[in-house]
């Protein structure tokens, strides 16, 4: 008896110990956040994907609305909530990704003009979707690309579905060439694909960057 | 004409410890690296000695440079009974000594990097077989930035240092300085960090443009922010080139300890750190400034002392 009411007492303490380590570790983050408002701060990295960021292969065999089940509709629906009127589509397809430079100077010249920009990203690489999401945010708090998945018991099959509907409901797209979902796109009409050309991409109008005189 | 000119700027004293040291290796690496690319026809790198109060930077280095310095490396020598009249209070005016680099060099563009910092591979691939080199059927911008990668201790060490510029795998490992420049991040008040608003790994301007904005403020003869405001009167007329991107960061900073920063500085991640340097006041970069340079910046009407190696 008294050996079981040690062990209570003890795992007690410890829920405590990590509860309060957890409390500490949060308030660390908010200083530092709070602190990168007024100093140069480094950032705080990403270093793994959360689970409402996921990598999915691409297809050319779409779904339509009518015929998926309802937690894939369900799951549109929810993505569609973090896109707003300033949502980019960004599509990657990893083996035609050379230089993913070329693209965060692309997704860069967006933001410098649109500051309320934020991104969707459609791609088949979990390495290109990290680097994204750790460049793409501010301090690991405020994210500017838009999570993708919120239900992961959705079956694999409607998940390039779910992708393609969700960039049907944006206007404008940044794309490597030739993209399956480019094409797919363009013949909806009405859509602007950028696809950056890898040599002018690198050359900033930066006159929005300047301040006034 | 030669096409590139780098243009160091130093003086022989022992600044946040062996700075002399340092500026030997940026130099020998300097010459080493258009040697090894078979580009010497095309380049030329300027020292320019701002101020040694002691022995002239010629003097004191010439026994420590490499062979291939030999009919690439100039010394410029400006002596402290000038360089006073010029700079103020200022212990060290690098926009002055900048400004007397591109007045003495022979390059069409002027290249500044730091007495500390080494230049990567993947920039002279890049400027010698691409930048105005291939015919994209659009005009190459004539200013271009870039930032740099910081050398830890260790990767510092002369014996290893030329590993992690040549070694491409490597190269990556060296962290990014002031990473939210390098991908100009979006701050959550809307703000953006321009990409070349970081410390400098090369900042690149080609000679008429240099001159049609008077070059670097001589106003401003304290640390910090100087790069930013001159490249804010360019943007403002003309694109600008992310060299950061372009090239990755393709330049080392050789590590030293900061015991004479710049504490009032809080653009840098050091702010924080002890030291007393001036800086130039934040609000230039807020600011988009008149160049109030006379007609003579760059001490035109100085008579300096060159030095041909």
């Amino acid at each position: 008896m008294i050996s079981f009411i040690k062990k209570s007492i003890s795992s007690i303490k410890n829920v405590y110990e990590i509860k309060g380590m957890q409390i500490l570790e949060y308030l660390d983050r908010e200083i530092k956040y709070e602190q990168s408002l007024k100093y140069y701060t480094d950032q705080n990295h990403i270093n793994k994907l959360t689970m409402e960021y996921e990598a999915y292969p691409f297809s050319e065999s779409i779904h339509s609305l009518s015929s998926m089940p309802e937690p894939a509709i369900e799951e549109i629906i929810r993505v569609n909530k973090c896109i707003t009127e300033h949502s980019w589509g960004v599509i990657l397809e990893s083996d035609k990704v050379s230089d993913l430079n070329v693209y965060i100077a692309q997704m860069n010249k967006v933001q410098i003009n649109a500051r309320q920009a934020n991104f969707f990203v459609v791609t088949d690489s979990e390495e290109i979707l990290l680097k994204l999401h750790d460049i793409f945010n501010w301090m690991n708090k405020v994210f500017y690309i838009v999570p993708n998945t919120y239900n992961s018991n959705i079956e694999e099959e409607y998940r390039a579905s779910i992708n393609f509907h969700c960039l049907k409901h944006l206007d404008k797209h940044i794309s490597t060439p030739n993209s399956i979902y480019m094409n797919m796109l363009k013949q909806i009409g009405g859509k602007q694909v950028i696809v950056p050309n890898p040599n002018r991409v690198f050359c900033f109008n930066a006159k929005r960057l300047v301040p006034e005189g | 004409m030669k096409r590139i000119s780098y243009i160091v700027c130093s003086r022989n004293d022992n600044y946040n410890g062996d700075s002399v040291g340092r500026c030997i290796n940026t130099v020998n690496h300097a010459c080493e690296i258009i040697k090894k690319n078979n580009v010497e026809d095309e380049s030329e790198v300027l020292l320019v000695d701002w101020c040694s109060r002691n022995i002239p930077m010629k003097d004191a280095i010439t026994s420590r440079l490499v062979p291939e310095t030999q009919g690439l490396l100039k010394i410029v020598t400006v002596p402290p009974d000038i360089a006073d009249r010029h700079q103020g209070d200022s212990p060290f005016s690098e926009v002055h000594a900048m400004n007397v680099g591109f007045r003495q060099m022979e390059g069409k563009h002027f290249a500044r990097i730091d007495q500390d910092t080494l230049i990567g591979q993947r920039f002279i691939d890049w400027f010698h077989h691409e930048f105005e080199v291939k015919d994209y059927g659009w005009p190459w911008p004539r200013a271009s930035f870039c930032s740099r990668r910081n050398l830890d201790e260790p990767q510092s060490h002369h014996s290893v240092f030329r590993d992690f510029i040549y070694d491409q795998q490597l190269s990556y490992k060296v962290e990014i300085c002031h990473e939210h420049n390098h991908y100009s991040r979006l701050m959550p008040n809307k703000q953006v960090f321009p990409f070349y608003g970081g410390a400098v790994g090369v900042m690149m301007v080609e000679r008429e443009c240099y001159l049609e904005n008077k070059g670097f403020n001589e106003q401003l003869v304290y640390m910090n922010s100087m790069d930013t405001e001159f490249m804010n009167r360019i943007a403002a007329k003309e694109d600008i080139y992310n060299l950061c991107l372009a090239i990755d960061a393709d330049f080392y900073h050789q590590f030293h300890g900061r015991d004479d920063g710049a504490s009032n500085d809080t653009t840098q991640p050091h702010a924080q750190q002890e030291g007393a340097r001036k800086t130039n006041s934040l609000d230039i970069r807020n600011k988009l400034l008149d160049n109030p340079n006379p007609d003579n910046w760059g001490l035109l009407d100085e008579d300096l002392e060159v030095t041909a190696l």
